[in-house]
């Protein structure tokens, strides 16, 4: 008991150590390199001129943002795995992302003007939004395969109705592209900032739902029995999950997979139970995103991918595998 | 006896959409009382069972907890003191023994709780103990045979000490021995003042170890005895219920072995 303890609060330093050095890794790379002196130089005094311009301005909340993206999906990734009971259950997937990102598009060519808060305020809304309605949609989350189903479908609708809007408006074309892809072209500090909201809703969210997620995998009857209310429960983790979604799709667009496959990973880390799957899904969703986002800025340098098409070429084999293994 | 009944129910009723499944019944249930749950298919005996826990809410009628009324009860609270076990608990819970019966501690722990407390670490080994499953203590619940996992279903039961036990058929997937020991266990935990209301479909397993049977047939309560004495009322009574020639042949030990008269079916 003890043993499995410190192995996990083992895996977790290591997770945190691999976070940092992705964070690292992603100040140092780009269109031009810094040593990791460099970086902390252009961090911390202000009169190191233009590496302090790219590395504070620039790559700093840059990477920031790139880390609340794989934060929030891991994060809304493992609730809704946890909510569904089904492994392949994401935030795209489940068309939530999409319906954040309709919000957003709606937004953005209603009023072309408005201010990037005000953006992540709509695609926020839209995120909730989209899980109440699938919620509803679904009868409440009890049957995965009807979910799933449900989510595809409003997912498909939203893309196309995003898709729609976009070549209607010219308005949006430039952003259009970066956004259906996914990526963190252009993020800086208006992005970062969210940090400042996410992480007391991430603890808040965590806390008030681990406990009661794990005692809903027991069964319905048993949890009504400890006290739960399973339908409150599933209600309030999957409009959390729109929540966090929204918040990462008013940053980075559509990045598919990492909600999906942060948790897999993070589980197969760390171990059993909500509390220790959410911190880890929240650790190897940053790591990937962060890891994504370099990558995409080094491999066609000076111009960049979106790292959303790099989260989907790593990301769909391992839901391939992932199929695969639950089959056999 | 004047004590106030753990569980009491005036004109219970239950349906599913517009169908009545549990007509108006009247209940008392006391500490420390065996009452065995018995009927035909579609009597109505999980739903009156999942009616009185509390697992589904009451469609007319009045639940009282120890002389409280249930809607005066919050869901934690009612928690505490009812506990109830479907017919077949999951099995494939990525649980040990341990964390499952830690987590039958949840209604008194704060939803913050990280790490168990000695209160919970003493109450939790105290209820894997009373069921006699402390070898396996540390082995996932997939790991266990079906009377083992049934065990720790029960002591995951039992770790927030309730006043009463409500169990939905715990012997169907059991062996004729496990059946037996929990039985067994069953009868030495109303020994110590828990109140135990069981559906069973075997009637000598019910006469041999419970104090009480109820009878029960399209959502009515036909037959409501003290078997203790003279089980016979009662197999007279389950035969109508169940429309079947019930023979009894005497066992030296508890009640009775009741079988279907298969050659005289009454219908």
């Amino acid at each position: 008991m003890e043993l499995v303890k410190s192995m996990v609060a083992r895996s977790f330093v290591l997770l945190v150590l691999i976070a940092l050095l992705a964070f690292l890794f992603s100040l140092q790379f780009g269109t031009s390199y810094f040593s990791p002196i460099e970086v902390i130089n252009g961090l911390i005094f202000s009169d190191s001129g233009i590496d302090h311009t790219i590395i504070w301005e620039i790559r700093f909340p840059r990477s920031l943002s790139a880390a609340l993206v794989g934060a929030a999906l891991g994060l809304a990734g493992a609730m809704l795995q946890g909510t569904t009971r089904n492994p392949l259950a994401d935030p795209a997937i489940l068309g939530i992302s999409a319906l954040a990102g309709l919000a957003l598009a709606l937004a953005v060519v209603i009023f072309p003007l408005i201010n990037s808060y005000v953006r992540g305020i709509a695609c926020i809304a839209g995120g909730v939004a989209g899980g109440g309605l699938i919620l509803i949609l679904s009868r409440g989350f009890v049957s995965p395969l009807r979910i799933t189903i449900v989510g595809v479908a409003v997912g498909a609708f939203a893309s196309a109705c995003i898709v729609g809007l976009i070549t209607g408006s010219r308005v949006v074309l430039d952003l259009a592209l970066g956004f259906l892809a996914g990526g963190l072209y252009g993020s800086g500090w208006e992005d970062a900032f969210w940090w400042i909201l996410f992480l007391p809703m991430m603890f808040i969210g965590i806390m008030g739902l681990a406990n009661r997620l794990d005692n809903l995998a027991l069964g319905d009857e048993i949890a009504i029995n400890l006290g739960e209310n399973p339908d409150r429960t599933r209600a309030a983790a999957v409009l959390f999950s729109g929540l966090v979604t929204g918040v990462a799709v008013s940053i980075s667009g559509l990045v598919s997979f990492v909600g999906l496959a942060s948790p897999h990973i993070a589980r197969s880390i760390v171990g059993r139970g909500s509390l220790n799957l959410f911190f880890g899904s929240i650790l190897v969703g940053s790591i990937v995103m962060l890891t994504a986002d370099t990558v995409a800025r080094v491999v066609i340098s000076p111009s960049e991918l979106p790292a959303g098409i790099l989260t989907a070429i790593v990301g769909a084999p391992i839901l391939i595998y992932l199929v695969r293994s639950k089959l056999s | 006896m004047t004590t106030i009944p753990v569980i009491a129910c005036n004109n219970l009723t239950l349906g599913y959409n517009d169908k009545v499944v549990i007509d108006s019944i009247n209940l008392e249930v006391r500490s420390g009382e065996f009452v065995a749950l018995l009927g035909p298919n579609a009597s109505g005996k999980s739903t009156l069972l999942r009616g009185l826990s509390g697992i589904r809410t009451i469609d007319a009628g009045e639940l009282i907890f120890s002389g409280q009324e249930s809607s005066l009860i919050t869901p934690r609270q009612l928690a505490k003191q009812v506990a109830f076990l479907p017919q077949s608990p999951l099995t494939d819970v990525d649980l040990t023994v341990r964390e499952l019966v830690g987590r039958g501690r949840s209604p008194y722990l704060s939803r913050f709780t990280v790490t168990d407390s000695e209160t919970t670490k003493h109450e939790v080994n105290r209820a894997i103990k009373s069921v006699g499953v402390e070898l396996l203590a540390e082995r996932t619940l997939g790991s266990l045979s079906g009377g083992e996992a049934q065990r720790a279903w029960i002591a995951f039961a039992l770790v927030k000490k309730p006043q009463i036990l409500m169990l939905d058929e715990p012997t169907s997937h059991l062996d004729i021995k496990y059946q037996r020991d929990l039985m067994k266990l069953l009868k030495e935990l109303c020994g110590e003042g828990l109140a135990v209301i069981v559906v069973l479909h075997d009637i000598s397993l019910a006469l041999a170890y419970s104090d009480r049977v109820i009878g029960l047939d399209q959502g009515k309560i036909v037959f409501d005895g003290d078997v203790r004495n003279d089980p016979e009322p009662s197999i007279q009574a389950l035969s109508k219920i169940f429309r079947m020639n019930l023979v009894s042949l005497p066992n030296s030990m508890g009640g009775p072995l009741v079988a279907p008269d298969w050659n005289n079916p009454e219908d």
